[in-house]
Formats: structure tokens, sequence, C-alpha cells
């Protein structure tokens, strides 16, 4: 075999290896909402009124609960959008623990506490909030780093449990694709993933099961 | 924002199928590779760092390297043979990884895998997008006589898994 054909298979190959249309629209989109996020700093998060925003944020999800349970209880008219709120959800929560599986060691920011890690992330174009499941507040904050999340700018805030166990959080803006998607929670292998909802804010938490 | 208003459309995918082939080169993996392009763009526009071919490179390069550190995926090995002083730099290779045959070429594909990422770099920089040895030494800050060494070995080295396959092939 000569160097030739070994190039012109290499080139051959590598050509081939293209980006999926629908993947080149995610990152474009990508690219192009981070650009907008980073241009325009008066859209930016004002860090000073966040203790407003966490009582405005505390006072909406009662009415955000209610919505939802009014919403849960009623028989929707048809079964379309809930399979397609499926996929949907099952998508967000595997790229969730697959982020969760490989991307833990990798911290940018660090901070005591939830709150003070994300006012320190400004390259978002959403603004982030301290979500209020409970659970999480008993837990350590490790650190986070930007990721990208249904193909949007988000959050991975790696914390801790009281057990040890990492887990992670992720943030990123609900936007109307994700409008239908309230609240789900899947088991995908080890890892159970919860999605939520909360003023906007896209979470999805991912708790790993210990080995056994 | 700016560098990219300044590109078209077109222009912007081209340089996300480089991007996205540059780290295939890499990792050898789609979901990776995507992943790390993903990573590099928000990296790039968050930093107003300016949105060109070869910035996009250095970016995915770095988060690549800084991915695979921190998980401790990478090993630190002089490459087969690299014994004589002058490939003296770490070097980096992915443990116990077997990619799926994605693009249809199987026997290349295969070899490709027992590459490590930094031979399959150098020849794709070199093949598929041209560069000359003093460039790729520029990019990835070794020297030109390793990547013209680097360059030669990983050929034999697809040659003979290549010409291996074909004789197992024809034995069978």
């Amino acid at each position: 075999m000569t160097t030739r054909n070994i190039d012109d298979q290499l080139r051959q190959y590598y050509l081939g290896a293209a980006l999926e249309p629908a993947s080149l629209e995610r990152l474009r989109g990508v690219l192009t909402k981070t650009g907008e996020g980073s241009a325009r700093p008066a859209e930016r998060r004002d860090t000073s009124t966040r203790a407003w925003r966490v009582v405005a944020l505390a006072a909406s999800i009662t009415v955000v609960f209610l919505a939802a349970a009014v919403l849960v209880l009623r028989e929707p008219a048809s079964d379309a959008p809930r399979v397609a709120t499926a996929g949907l959800s099952e998508r967000l929560a595997q790229e969730a623990a697959r982020r969760h599986g490989r991307c833990i060691e990798e911290i940018d920011f660090q901070a005591e506490d939830l709150e003070r890690l994300v006012a320190q992330m400004q390259k978002i174009d959403f603004t982030a909030g301290v979500p209020t499941r409970r659970a999480l507040d008993r837990m350590k904050v490790k650190g986070a780093h930007y990721c990208v999340l249904d193909g949007q700018i988000a959050i991975h805030a790696v914390l801790v449990d009281e057990s040890g166990e990492i887990v992670s959080l992720f943030e990123t803006k609900a936007g109307p694709n994700l409008a239908s998607l309230r609240s789900a929670s899947h088991r995908m292998g080890r890892n159970d993933i919860d999605l939520w909802q909360e003023s906007g804010v896209l979470y999805a938490a991912v708790f790993s099961s210990p080995a056994v | 924002m700016s560098a990219l208003n300044a590109m078209t459309e077109r222009e912007i995918d081209e340089t996300l199928q480089r991007g996205f082939r540059y780290a295939y080169s890499l990792t050898h993996d789609r979901a990776e590779a995507e992943d790390l392009l993903q990573e590099a763009c928000v990296s790039i526009l968050g930093a107003s760092a300016p949105w060109d071919k070869a910035y996009v490179f250095t970016t995915i390069r770095n988060r690549f390297i800084d991915r695979y550190r921190r998980n401790q995926k990478v090993l630190f090995l002089p490459l087969e043979g690299e014994r004589d002083g002058e490939m003296v730099e770490p070097r980096f290779a992915i443990e116990g990884w077997e990619a799926p045959d994605y693009l249809g070429n199987g026997q290349l594909d295969r070899a490709l895998a027992a590459l490590r990422p930094e031979e399959r770099e150098t020849i794709y920089l070199a093949v598929v997008e041209g560069y000359t040895a003093q460039e790729i030494a520029g990019m990835t800050g070794r020297p030109r006589g390793t990547i013209l060494s680097l360059l030669h070995r990983t050929r034999q080295k697809l040659r003979r898994l290549l010409e291996g396959e074909d004789a197992a092939g024809a034995r069978s």
C-alpha cells in the first residue's frame, strides 16, 4: 500500500466525518445565543437583587406547584404532546447523565454555596438560580463549569451529598422547546436524573447510586 | 460576536465542520468530538476570543488535553521506538477505548482507533487540513523534526495495520 493510497483513504475517511445537520443547527444556535449573551452586558444578572429574587422565587414556586398539580391531574386531550415531552426529557436526562459521568472533575468556579457559585458565572444568557429542592440544600458545593445542555449554554455545578457521593446539578434556560417539560424522573444505569423547571430555568440533578 | 457577525453562515458552518473533524481526529468518537466542539464554542465566545479556525483548533486541543487529564484517562507514554532522544516530550494516549465503525470504512476505522491521539492528530492536520510540518509544530508545540518523524512513523504504523488486516482477511 502506497503513502498516496493511505493519504487518499484518510482524506476520504475524515471528510466523511461531518456533523449531522441537526447538530450543526444546534451548534449554530449555541454560537448565536452565547455571542448575544456576552455582547449585551446590560442583560446580565444584577447580583444585588439576588435576595429579592430568592424571595420572589419561593413565592412563584408555590404558584408553579399549584399550576403543575392542576395540569398533572387534568387528562390531556391527546397523547402526542406527552409522548414528545417524554422523548425530550429522556434525551435531556441522557445528556445530563453523560456529562455527570465525564465532567465532574472540571471545576472552573468555586464558592461556598450555590448562590455565590452561580453569581460568578456571568457568561450565561439566563438568570441562574438556586433551586428550592431541599435535598440539594444539605449538599456541599465543590464547584462548577460552563457546559452545553440541549444545545444551550448551561451551568454544571458539582455537589457532594452527605454520604460523599457526587451529585451534578445542571441549569439552563428553559426555552420554548422545553416549555412542556415541567418535571420528570429517569433511571439510567446507576444514575437517577430529576428534571424540573423553576422560574424559567430548567434544572437537572443527577444522583449516582453507590456501586454494589 | 463581532467576529461571528462578519462571517457568513457558510463560513461558520465550514469552521464548525472542520473543528468537528479535528476533534474527531483527537477522540475517535463522534459524541466526544461533538462535546469538545460545543465546549470550545462556549469557551471562545465566552472569552470574546476570535472566531477563526486556528483559534477553534487550539481551543479544542486544550479542552481535549484538560478533559482527559482531569478524568485521568490519559497516560503519558513515550511512542514506540522513540528512545533515541528526538522525541523527549510526554505523550498522551487514551486507555481502553474501542471505536465503533461510524464511517463505513471499518478497516481504516479500526486502524485509526489503534493509533494514539497525537498520531491521529498529526496525520489529520498534515493530510486532511494540508498543514506543513512547521505549521503543525507551531500548533502542537513540538519540534518540526518530531512532527516529520511522527508523520513517517504513523504512516508506517497505518500501513502495517491495514496490510495486517488484508493478510488476515486473505487467510480466512
